[in-house]
């Protein structure tokens, strides 16, 4: 274990220093940072003084180098847009993000991993195909229908709860439902499959020969074995929604991390860009190494620090 | 009231009508069902083949044959109802949008698009991603790092600045569009497959198979790829979908 | 000011949900959800009005009359002092008003500047605006759009300002003339002070000015002010600007631009924008990104602000999110509100929606630049001809525009002249004048608008191919998210582009878009030695109408030559709960509070 996440904190920063060096690549593939920055009736002295002044008339190397300088001294440079520093921008949306990135997750596990389980053991009958169709519903809804409607039922009409916004408990809860339709339909249909697989692999089969009950066949045997993709998908949603989830909080104005970054991204304010890429790539890190961890909790068998690899190659 | 009809069907059924029949169940040892579910299971796989065939029948039938030219406008006839309300005009059984377009024969036209995308783009990602899932789970090692850490990188930038880059460079049209849904989403599927062949890979029966010196190759064929499927194709066919909402923009 | 002035804010907020692909989204259902729900939903739905409707009207003198007791009195400690140098400021106790700072000098010539000081009101209720984006900058110098100098303009005061119905109105400058044909006298509002204590004086105009232009400032219209050589002062409320050339334009510049900013606050940027004192009826209270920013009433105001006595600016980019949030009572008055979904408003009771001319006009840019057929002025008067204004505006904007008679709106002076020959839909016409300039099969060419930047962009656009085909032209259409729209536009690479161009000042418009000497990062290569001519001489007119003679002399020979497909104003549309009372849009395209008042 310790010579696994010894290996990954030096590849974690070649990650950083490929991500930083794509993203940077990247805008400037999507044109000029300038043009975003400069009302369209500016006059072209007015446009060369804004690039001259934010360096952007350096060739993209130099322009790199200042930014890594500048980085390993803890500063992430100045937003484009905001003219505040990019990290605290980037830092004081994250934890509205996490909130709601928390809270859809726990609240997709508590609905999918019950019904999921039990749509696996009761696999063709009623309770399958109800729960098989509300899962189909929910990953077929695309998350802003779903809600701009949950805004016109509960705020608009029945005035149960807030539009949009940050700051209480009733301003969570559409969102949080909205982003857990999608990972609720997605997990119950994965754990569904998993389990129902593994429900009829050989061992399940000899342990319910030898008498077990079905509760420690669940447990011990069938979970255990079926929660490796489940684990993977739920590390690359938690990923993602690290990142924000940029139609939710764009519809809900929840002011997290993906707004921000889709925001930055049409304004192409290049330091708050870069700011949120690198936080957002170390949590991925941090993630899958996780993952990879609970992998090998799950599965003594499975090792993942390089050497252990060797045998494969044969 | 502009679209109002088909706007959901077309873009949620291919994905998920996929899921259910497609997906075999390999790696199971035959254990017989009673015939009534047999027969519930067999009903909702036909019907959602009877749904998925229709889609693409309508797709094709645009090809040739539209009610009226898709995108042929008039003014005049803007925002016509559908036709199970007043005012309907029966040349224009969906009702017509704000530019007074035949919503039928858009809906019609989009479905090929649509169905092109959503299932093209599954097909790229998911192969480049079950490719380098395999090697990265099976050889393990330096193979798993790098393709690892390439997943890292890719799991960090933003897909929407993937997508205008990449859009920005090659240009739009259909095809890049396929390309840049296809190369942001392979990861997942290459996160997937790695996790599942680690765990395969460990399994009794595939430590028993390379012992008496079966091939690699082999191995992955018989062994490893028929146990990864299931949650591979549970999250393709749900993409096929989630990739078709994304074609729009 | 500038096209993002007007329009910065999101008309259909579809742009800042244009992809998710992780999860898979999709821009064009959106679309017509908000249609669908529009027309039918919503307008099913009858709701019963939010707001209380308690009318206490906060400007009634005895309401008034502690507040205005104590303010005056604080008022007068500043005015005193000031009066001891000019003798130039009066305040009047008795009735509650302040008159401060009102100029007797008789030298007020050239503006008819007569100083309205209003009735001090006790600043009553809290007000939630709700607009579509998030203010770009904590900078007065940076920001441009209509959202953000909104907010901004209740803190910062200019020394020229436009008052509600667009005239140009004395701020914190209460007279101006020029000495001579390079120099402006500025006869400065006593007794002003900002938020933080610094008195406002000759010294604040002059370090504002010098901030503006300061090229580390980053701003986008620093040139504006570039004839400026220097500002003298004369003494604390008198300042003479000395100009390289004459500077027509130069009280128009000010009305837009060139906040007045505390000397020893702001000489460090960081911290200013920390606190941001300015002289205006609000105060800075707090701002988080992409959340809320929060102002409060600062004390009297020469202006007769503040009514309120807090005011919150909220960023909601989805549009029904924004109507819901209005019906549910979370915000009193929302911008922008998506022109589909208006009629379905219109009717809930308890719900007020009000529209302003926006000032930009909606035109087409053929460019000269990349394509060589849009040089034949024929080709460009066969499309003025070929589309059908009037059809466009009732049923692609539900009628939310109104058709360009000029190159601008009605209301501007100088960018409007009455009774040009408009040009009415006359496909014959042109198809004869394509005939004539040796296109009688027509011609195609690529044509690019944005998506969700103005109201109903993409559907006009569409439109306007279906009109095109019908005289024979062909236009490719392809409709880009806007940041990368403007790449192109400034990268001149396309061939016709849809825009929506500010039309004041005419000065900055005429020259950044017409002037092939000065030329603006957006020039499409239009090039009429006439005009160049008219557009320098008018720069150095002072005298008001003799500049607006030669701008409308221009805006002839502009309209004929048609370097523009000229198509329409479209409306801002505003809603708001009945407990905002006296609320009027105004055609800046911004919130402006000024008489609006909230019940508490």
């Amino acid at each position: 274990m310790g010579k696994l996440i010894l290996q990954r904190l030096w590849q974690s920063v070649l990650v950083l220093l490929a991500v930083s060096i794509l993203s940077f690549l990247l805008i400037f593939l999507t044109g000029d940072p300038v043009a975003a920055l400069v009302p369209l009736n500016a006059r072209q002295e007015d446009f060369d003084n804004i690039r001259q002044q934010y360096g952007l008339d350096q060739p993209i190397p130099v322009q790199y180098f200042q930014f890594v300088i500048k980085a390993l001294q803890g500063n992430m440079g100045e937003s484009f847009r905001y003219h505040t520093d990019a990290l605290s921008l980037v830092l004081g949306r994250l934890p509205n993000t996490f909130l709601l990135a928390a809270v859809s997750l726990a609240l997709s596990i508590i609905i999918s991993l019950p019904v999921g389980i039990l749509a696996a053991r009761s696999r063709g009958r009623v309770f399958d195909l109800i729960a098989s169709f509300f899962a189909l519903i929910a990953i077929s809804v695309p998350s802003f229908w779903l809600g701009v409607i949950l805004i016109i039922v509960f705020a608009g009409t029945l005035r149960w709860l807030p539009a949009s916004g940050s700051g209480s408990w009733q301003q969570l809860i559409m969102p949080a439902v909205t982003i857990s339709a999608f990972s609720i339909g997605f997990l119950i249909r994965l754990i569904r499959r998993s389990v129902a697989d593994t429900l009829q692999k050989q061992y399940v089969v000899t342990a319910r020969s030898k008498g077990l009950t079905e509760q420690v066949i669940a447990w011990r045997h069938v979970l255990r074995n079926s929660a490796i993709p489940i684990v993977t998908v739920l590390g690359l949603q938690f990923g993602a929604l690290l990142g924000g989830s940029v139609v939710v909080e764009t519809v809900f104005a929840w002011p997290g991390v993906g707004w921000l970054m889709i925001q930055s991204i049409e304004a192409r304010d290049l330091p708050v860009i870069r700011a949120a890429v690198l936080i957002l790539a170390v949590f991925i890190v941090l993630i899958n190494l996780a993952v990879d961890i609970i992998y090998s909790w799950l599965d003594p068998r499975i090792k993942l620090h390089n050497g252990s690899g060797a045998e494969a190659n044969t | 009231m502009i679209n109002r009809p088909l706007s959901g069907i077309t873009e949620q059924l291919p994905g998920d009508e996929l899921a259910g029949p497609v997906a075999p169940d390999p790696g199971q040892i035959g254990v017989k069902r009673p015939r009534s579910r047999r027969w519930v299971r067999n009903r909702s796989t036909l019907v959602g083949a009877i749904i998925v065939a229709s889609v693409v029948l309508v797709a094709l039938v645009s090809l040739f044959w539209t009610p009226h030219f898709y995108d042929e406008q008039d003014l005049n006839r803007s925002l016509l109802p559908p036709f199970w309300m007043d005012g309907a005009d029966p040349g224009f059984p969906l009702g017509t949008d704000l530019n007074g377009r035949d919503l039928l024969s858009r809906l019609m036209v989009g479905a090929q698009a649509s169905l092109f995308v959503g299932v093209a783009s599954v097909l790229v990602g998911g192969i480049i991603g079950m490719v380098l899932g395999l090697v990265a789970g099976f050889f393990g090692g330096w193979w798993d790092a790098i393709i690892m850490r390439l997943v890292d990188i890719q799991l960090s930038l933003p897909g929407v600045l993937l997508a205008i880059a990449v859009l920005a460079a090659i240009g739009k049209g259909l095809l890049n569009v396929v390309l840049v849904l296809g190369f942001v989403s392979w990861v997942q599927y290459a996160r997937i497959v790695r996790g599942s062949t680690l765990a395969v890979k460990s399994q009794e029966y595939v430590l028993g198979a390379r012992a008496i010196g079966a091939k690699n190759n082999r191995v992955i064929l018989k062994h490893i790829l028929p146990n990864i499927l299931p949650p591979l194709m549970v999250v393709a066919t749900i993409n096929v979908s989630s990739n078709i909402l994304s074609e729009a923009a | 000011m500038d096209e993002n002035l007007k329009d910065t804010e999101k008309t259909s907020d579809e742009e800042n949900l244009f992809l998710d692909l992780r999860r898979g989204l999709n821009r064009r259902e959106f679309v017509r959800l908000s249609a669908l729900l529009g027309t039918g939903v919503v307008g099913s739905l009858a709701l019963a009005a939010c707001g209380d409707a308690t009318a206490t009207p906060a400007t009634s003198a005895t309401t008034a009359a502690s507040a205005a007791t104590s303010a005056a009195a604080t008022t007068a400690v500043a005015a005193t002092t000031a009066a001891s140098a000019t003798a130039a400021a009066r305040v009047t106790t008795a009735a509650g008003a302040i008159t401060a700072g009102e100029t007797t000098s008789a030298a007020s010539t050239t503006a008819a500047a007569a100083v309205t000081t209003a009735a001090a009101v006790t600043p009553v209720g809290t007000l939630t605006i709700a607009q579509g984006v998030d203010i770009e900058s904590l900078d007065p110098y940076v920001t441009t759009s209509g959202a953000s100098k909104g907010i901004m303009w209740t803190i910062f005061d200019r020394l020229v300002i436009r008052d509600i119905d667009y005239k140009i109105q004395p701020g914190l400058a209460t007279s101006w003339k020029t000495l001579d044909p390079n120099t402006w006298e500025l006869k400065l509002r006593q007794g002003v002070k900002f938020h933080n204590g610094e008195p406002f004086d000759a010294n604040s105009v002059k370090f504002s000015f010098a901030r503006f232009v300061d090229p580390a400032i980053k701003n986008g219209y620093a040139s504006n002010l570039k004839p400026v050589t220097s500002v003298d002062i004369v003494d604390d409320y008198t300042v003479h600007v000395k100009t390289s050339a004459q500077f027509g334009d130069f009280i128009e510049t000010l009305s837009g631009y060139v906040e007045m900013l505390p000397p020893k606050a702001a000489a460090n940027t960081a911290d200013f924008l920390k606190t941001l004192p300015g002289t205006g009826p609000y105060k800075f209270v707090s701002w988080n990104a992409n959340d809320k920013f929060v102002v409060e009433a600062a004390g009297p105001h020469w202006s007769g602000e503040p009514r309120i006595k807090q005011v919150t600016f909220r960023p909601i980019p989805d549009g029904t999110a924004r109507i819901n949030e209005l019906k549910s009572g979370g915000v009193d008055l929302i911008t922008n509100v998506p022109a589909l979904q208006v009629n379905s408003l219109q009717n809930q009771p308890g719900i007020a929606i009000t529209r302003a001319t926006n000032s930009g006009s909606i035109v087409l840019i053929p460019s000269f630049l990349t394509t060589d057929v849009f040089k034949k002025k024929e080709v460009r008067q066969a499309i003025n001809y070929a589309i059908d204004k009037d059809a466009l505006i009732k049923v692609v904007l539900q009628g939310n525009a109104t058709p360009l008679e000029s190159p601008y709106a009605k209301f501007i002076p100088g960018g409007y002249v009455s009774g040009l020959t408009p040009y009415k839909y006359d496909p014959e016409k042109a198809k004869s004048l394509l005939a004539a300039a040796g296109y009688p099969n027509g011609f195609k060419f690529s044509f690019k608008a944005p998506n969700g930047r103005y109201l109903q962009d993409k559907q006009v656009a569409e439109a306007i191919v279906g009109q095109l085909a019908k005289v024979g032209v062909t236009a490719e259409l392809e409709t880009i998210e806007w940041s990368t729209y403007v790449q192109g536009i400034i990268g001149r690479k396309y061939e016709m582009f849809f825009l929506l161009q500010g039309g004041a000042p005419v000065s900055v418009n005429a020259q950044t878009n017409w002037s092939s000497k000065i030329k603006g990062i957006a020039w499409q290569g239009y090039t009429n030695p006439e005009v160049d001519d008219l557009i320098d001489k008018a720069g150095q007119t002072v005298d008001d109408a003799q500049r607006i003679a030669l701008y409308e002399q221009m805006d002839k020979i502009i309209w004929d030559d048609a370097p523009w497909i000229f198509l329409y104003n479209q409306q801002d549309i505003y809603a708001n709960l009945a407990k905002v009372k006296n609320f009027k849009p105004t055609s800046e395209a911004l919130i402006r509070l000024d008489k609006s008042e909230v019940s508490a």
